[in-house]
This record gives C-alpha cells, sequence and structure tokens, in this order.
C-alpha cells in the first residue's frame, strides 16, 4: 500500500493524466479570478449604491406623501391611488 | 387601512433606492432608463402598498416589483439591445482609481455579456446580498435555479476575464498553447 504518498486517490480519469502543476496553476488562477469576479462585481455595484438617493426620488416620494394627505385629507380612500392597475406579483416568465 | 402615509414605509423604500438603482443599471446598462425604472418601480409599489406584507422584507418586495417591470419593458422593445457603452461609468460620481480602471472597463463587458438570467441572479446573491432563498423569490424560480446560474455565471466570466486579462499573469507557454487552440494536452 502506498496510499500514504497520495492523501486523495485519483478523482476521475482526468486525475491521472493531468499534470500536477497544470492542475494547480489552473486552480490557482482560477480562484484568482474568482476573487476579482467578487470584487469587481461589488466595486461596480457600489459605485452606484454610493451615490445615495438621487434627488428626483426624494422629491417623488414626498409628492407621493403629501398626495395621500390631501386624499385622506378630502375624504378620498385609499382606493383613489388604483391609477395603476397591474399588480407587482405578476411573475413573469 | 387608512391611506395616510406611514413614515417607515416611504422611508424604506428610499433607503432601498441606492441599492434598486444599482441592480437597475445591471439589467439595462444604461442609467437613464435604470432610474426610470426605479422611479416606475416607487410608483408601482407605492399604489399596490396593501399587496405588501408588513414585516416581510421591503427591498426584496421592490426588487421583485422592478425585475417585472424590467421584464415586461424589455419584451416589448426586444429589437432594442442594452447600451454598455459609456453612459454607465461617465455617471459614475467617484470613477475608480486609474490603475484599476481598464479592469473596471473589462469587467462589465464581461458582465454585460452573460445572458439576463445568470447576470440578476449573480447580481441579486453576489453585490446586492440577498439569500439563495431571497433571489429565487425575487426571480420567480428555484432556489437550485438560482445556485446554478450563479455558478454558470461565475464560471463564464472567469472564462471571459482569463482570456481578457491573460497577460497579467505572464508568459505562460501552457496557458497560451490553449487559448491559441492548440490541444495543449499531452
Amino acid at each position: 500500500m502506498n496510499d500514504h504518498n497520495k492523501p486523495t486517490g485519483p478523482k476521475g480519469p482526468m486525475a491521472g493524466t493531468m499534470q500536477g502543476a497544470t492542475a494547480q496553476k489552473r486552480k490557482s488562477l482560477n480562484r484568482e479570478t474568482q476573487i476579482k469576479i467578487g470584487s469587481q462585481l461589488q466595486m461596480t455595484y457600489n459605485e452606484v449604491v454610493n451615490q445615495g438617493v438621487p434627488d428626483r426620488f426624494v422629491q417623488l416620494i414626498r409628492r407621493l406623501e403629501t398626495e395621500a394627505v390631501e386624499d385622506a385629507a378630502s375624504g378620498v380612500h385609499a382606493e383613489g391611488f388604483e391609477g395603476v392597475k397591474d399588480t407587482p406579483s405578476d411573475k413573469g416568465s | 387601512m387608512s391611506p395616510n402615509p406611514n413614515p417607515s414605509v416611504s422611508d424604506a423604500m428610499l433607503r432601498a433606492v441606492p441599492s434598486l438603482r444599482a441592480f437597475a443599471i445591471s439589467l439595462c446598462g444604461n442609467v437613464d432608463r435604470a432610474d426610470d425604472l426605479v422611479q416606475e418601480t416607487l410608483l408601482r409599489a407605492w399604489a399596490n402598498l396593501s399587496s405588501f406584507e408588513p414585516g416581510t422584507n421591503m427591498s426584496a418586495w421592490l426588487f421583485t416589483i422592478l425585475r417585472n417591470l424590467f421584464r415586461s419593458e424589455y419584451r416589448k422593445r426586444r429589437r432594442e439591445v442594452a447600451d454598455g457603452d459609456g453612459s454607465y461609468a461617465d455617471t459614475l460620481k467617484t470613477q475608480p482609481e486609474q490603475a484599476s480602471r481598464v479592469e473596471f472597463e473589462e469587467f462589465r463587458a464581461a458582465l454585460a455579456k452573460l445572458p439576463q438570467d445568470q447576470r440578476e441572479a449573480l447580481v441579486l446573491v453576489g453585490a446586492s446580498g440577498f439569500s439563495y432563498e431571497e433571489a429565487a423569490g425575487i426571480c420567480g424560480c428555484a432556489v437550485g435555479t438560482i445556485k446554478s446560474r450563479v455558478n454558470r455565471a461565475r464560471t463564464r466570466l472567469a472564462e471571459l476575464m482569463s482570456i481578457e486579462s491573460i497577460d497579467d499573469f505572464g508568459p505562460d507557454r501552457e496557458l497560451k498553447a490553449v487559448l491559441s487552440g492548440g490541444g495543449g494536452g499531452k
């Protein structure tokens, strides 16, 4: 038994033919690329997130709030909002 | 159910805006269109507040609405290809450092090449911080589907980026041989 030479046995037909060094290189290249992908993805995303809330959206929400208060004051109920009828729960595709 | 606006609801909506924009930009690749998509999402959400279950994740709910809006819009104007041109980077207030600028552009280009299903799954899980379960809820598919989409996205990106940045790793005959199409093995 020379099992102690190989902590893990051959994993498949490729294991015997693949050069250890090549496999190692490919693996580390892969890991390096994966780390890069993860950080690039977050960087791309956070570039936008870090811009905060553009003013147009603050204005929009304030306007909606004001309209709701006015509608409430004038006796219009929540149904007054039903300008948009589509429900958001339309799970397309 | 009074129409009285609940401040915590509007605050939660506003808090979700930065990540909604980031998600929207990753979907359509254009800042102006993304912002319109976010605006429409907020209007749609506001009009349908009664269908939001209090206590559940407001952010996930808004992402679901945004994704559905994008999907239906996308179906309408399919001929229009998402523009991956400068409009995105140009709008960014803080540019990445020059050194990483090229990499940044390369990454965006690679990301834009992914199929839409894979890109959204990767962004939801890898950047928006949603769990696989939440991402599955947002995309209306099984958790296993999200997992395999994320894996395929990562593999594909790794392929695209390995090829594009091959020189970063210096001369490497074995890899070059593989890339140039000569069967590297044996």
